[in-house]
């Protein structure tokens, strides 16, 4: 078993290059065929984002993609003022865990996590603000609904109250619609 | 706690967006205005990547959000592609770079070991074995503009660190051989 492994790891640590030079287009389908890797699907897409609230006040643009075999989540968001942010979400098959690293302009968010009970995707962890220096408890759920749209809420811990407070709450329609 | 009601804000409405488009044309952004997070601008741009004198793929590096994120497609002439995000976390002081392709993710984190030279150091994880290692990498700006990123694993300590990568960035464009770039964003 363990010369397997070697072979295996000799094989696979050819380096990027020669792995690249043995294969001749599609790549093996890892991570499109495994449990798992489909659990953040309902999120997948070209969204008009709003505050979900009454005033349905538009926030952005958000473009959800799949790449590389399904293996990776891209997120491109276009704010409507003009910001940018992006983060790259993956999953963890021997964690299982989700995992999320969101950048922008002066600050990031690194949160893990799954689908919970109910189907929607808890990830949590920290923001990290930049100007600040400060890193506070953060969480995201994004909970799909029965007519195709997705509900994104994020929540911080308040540390005076040891409770989750509203941050922002984002209802997600596809662009198309 | 203000300051998060600020940013949750900007996200939303962006409200503050006014005076962030404004401020890219005045004062820098946090990123931008800090010295440390141009640590890794010497690999920014379009790359013919050479495993000695073989073209073995291309990479386009580009820095976006205020300068706070860069971000990396590359493109193998396999075929194959690979991303990744990295930023600088100004709270641990370190580098954090992850990347995901259809083989296997890196999750690294390290530091400028001197100017022109970043080392990150973690794990690399194969979706098919499930194999996990030790991984690390050199990035090395050269005075003739090239790059060099050294890429190695360790699967136990007795047998140490293993060459998994040696690459030499150049500028695309600047080679004969330099195919049609393929960029997707």
């Amino acid at each position: 078993m363990h010369k397997v492994t070697l072979l295996l790891s000799a094989i696979v640590t050819g380096g990027a290059a020669l792995i690249a030079e043995a294969q001749t287009g599609t790549p093996p389908p890892a991570c499109s065929e495994a449990a798992g890797f489909g659990d953040f699907d309902f999120w997948v897409g070209e969204w008009k984002v709003y505050s979900n609230d009454d005033q349905r006040q538009f926030a952005g643009d958000n473009s959800i993609s799949k790449h590389h075999g399904d293996c990776l989540i891209k997120e491109n968001w276009r704010g409507a003022g003009g910001s940018a942010g992006f983060s790259i979400n993956y999953y963890n098959s021997v964690t299982d865990e989700w995992r999320q690293v969101w950048v922008a302009n002066g600050y990031s968010i690194d949160y893990t996590g799954g689908l919970d009970e109910s189907g929607a995707m808890l990830l949590e962890g920290s923001l990290y603000n930049y100007a600040q220096e400060s890193k506070t408890p953060f969480r995201g759920i994004w909970t799909p609904q029965a007519d195709g749209s997705v509900v994104q809420r994020f929540e911080i811990h308040d540390a005076e109250t040891d409770d989750w407070t509203l941050w922002f709450e984002g209802l997600y329609i596809r662009a198309d619609e | 706690m203000r300051i998060l009601e600020t940013l949750a804000a900007t996200f939303v409405a962006g409200s503050l967006c006014a005076s962030i488009a404004s401020a890219s044309e005045g004062p820098a952004s946090y990123c931008d205005s800090s010295p440390v997070f141009a640590q890794f601008d010497f690999w920014i741009g379009h790359w013919d990547v050479y495993a000695g004198e073989r073209l073995v793929g291309q990479n386009t590096i580009s820095k976006d959000a205020g300068g706070c994120v860069i971000r990396e497609h590359w493109v193998n002439m396999g075929g194959t592609h690979g991303y990744s995000l990295r930023h600088y976390n100004p709270l641990s002081s370190t580098w954090e770079m992850f990347w995901v392709s259809d083989a296997y993710t890196v999750k690294t984190e390290g530091r400028e070991l001197e100017p022109g030279v970043v080392l990150l150091e973690g794990k690399i994880h194969y979706f098919q074995s499930e194999q996990i290692s030790d991984f690390r990498v050199r990035f090395t700006a050269r005075e003739d503009g090239t790059v060099r990123q050294l890429a190695e694993q360790r699967d136990t300590a007795e047998e140490g660190w293993k060459t998994w990568f040696d690459g030499r960035y150049r500028r695309a464009g600047e080679n004969a051989d330099t195919k049609e770039r393929q960029t997707s964003d």
